[in-house]
């Protein structure tokens, strides 16, 4: 019988939400009583959190351990680094009235035709050379 | 990466707490808090309704705890998270940011996960038997109720005509006692 002494030195896991629960709330089995009360004896966590479920009105208490889960905590990570969803953010685009959007390549095209006449011209006045054909210039001594 | 079957999250449930402390901290992976909070939550929100006016207040302080823990955890760098946390959480109410708080030293023998019971041999039976000796009246009444006749602290308070709290009461004190003489007996026969 004697040798039972030595249970005191035993260790065991934590207790859960659902035993501290049911002891507060008086429904355990006996010997489920005793286990856990066999490891609060060596547990001063344990221990204090049970001291404190039955400081507290019961009902309260359970209803809010019942309820505890971590979404407090994704809750805090979401708000700690927003996911940016671009096209949620973009505005709305109607479908009637949708604006039509002139093709890039137009613009750079008449600008290069544009930027590559410059340059022939000033090229061409630099050796001056004329552009028109000689016939023009005779054309116009023969009305003079 | 955070796991998102069910399977995964069953595997982070296998780790044990410093582990996970080491995979929030250092892997940023956030189910590792999830899991401790599992594990722990209630018992901090238990904590919290010893200092708190009512259980609404126990619960947002049990949360703003677990806030803080994600920066603070990176201060952990002991061998027992539970030990760690139990003083960390009694620092919040003390309002002392240094751990200081001692446990008793039979606290760290709680850490595994599993019940098992401890190797005890003759000669230690023999101190524990010595000590025991040394304990008053009721507090030798109590343990001998409790462990060796399995009775719990309500059925032992029915037969003293005392409260189930003075039955923890003196079970503890008597287990500290026992623990401390059989301790320095042991010192002495060495």
């Amino acid at each position: 019988m004697k040798h039972k002494l030595a249970y005191i030195l035993d260790t065991s896991s934590c207790i859960t939400k659902r035993q501290l629960k049911d002891y507060a709330a008086g429904i355990m089995s006996v010997e489920e009583c005793h286990a856990m009360e066999h490891h609060i004896n060596g547990c001063p966590f344990c221990n204090d959190a049970l001291d404190g479920m039955l400081l507290q009105s019961p009902d309260e208490t359970l209803a809010i351990a019942t309820g505890l889960n971590g979404n407090f905590i994704k809750a805090h990570f979401s708000l700690q680094s927003p996911q940016i969803h671009l096209n949620s953010m973009a505005p709305a685009m109607s479908h009637k009235g949708k604006h039509k959007m002139k093709p890039f390549w137009l613009k750079t095209s008449i600008a290069a035709v544009l930027i590559v006449g410059a340059v022939l011209l000033y090229l061409q006045a630099g050796k001056g050379v004329s552009l028109y054909p000689k016939h023009f210039f005779l054309h116009q001594e023969v009305a003079k | 990466m955070e796991p998102k079957t069910a399977a995964e999250i069953a595997d982070y449930k296998k780790l044990n707490d410093e582990e996970l402390v080491y995979r929030f901290v250092h892997r940023h992976e956030n189910i590792a808090l999830d899991i401790l909070f599992e594990r722990y939550g209630h018992l901090v929100f238990g904590i919290c309704l010893k200092y708190a006016s009512n259980a609404l207040a126990a619960q947002e302080k049990t949360e703003s705890i677990f806030i803080a823990l994600t920066q603070d955890l990176k201060k952990f760098n002991s061998a027992g998270f539970k030990l760690w946390l139990y003083n960390y959480v009694n620092d919040q109410f003390l309002n002392n940011t240094e751990n200081t708080t001692t446990l008793p030293d039979n606290t760290g023998q709680n850490d595994g996960m599993s019940f098992y019971h401890s190797d005890v041999t003759d000669a230690e039976l023999q101190l524990l038997e010595e000590s025991m000796i040394t304990l008053n009246k009721t507090e030798q009444d109590c343990i001998s109720l409790f462990y060796m006749s399995g009775m719990t602290y309500a059925q032992i308070a029915q037969e003293k005509q005392i409260s189930a709290s003075e039955v923890k009461m003196h079970i503890r004190s008597g287990i500290e006692t026992i623990k401390n003489n059989s301790g320095a007996l042991k010192n002495v026969k060495q």
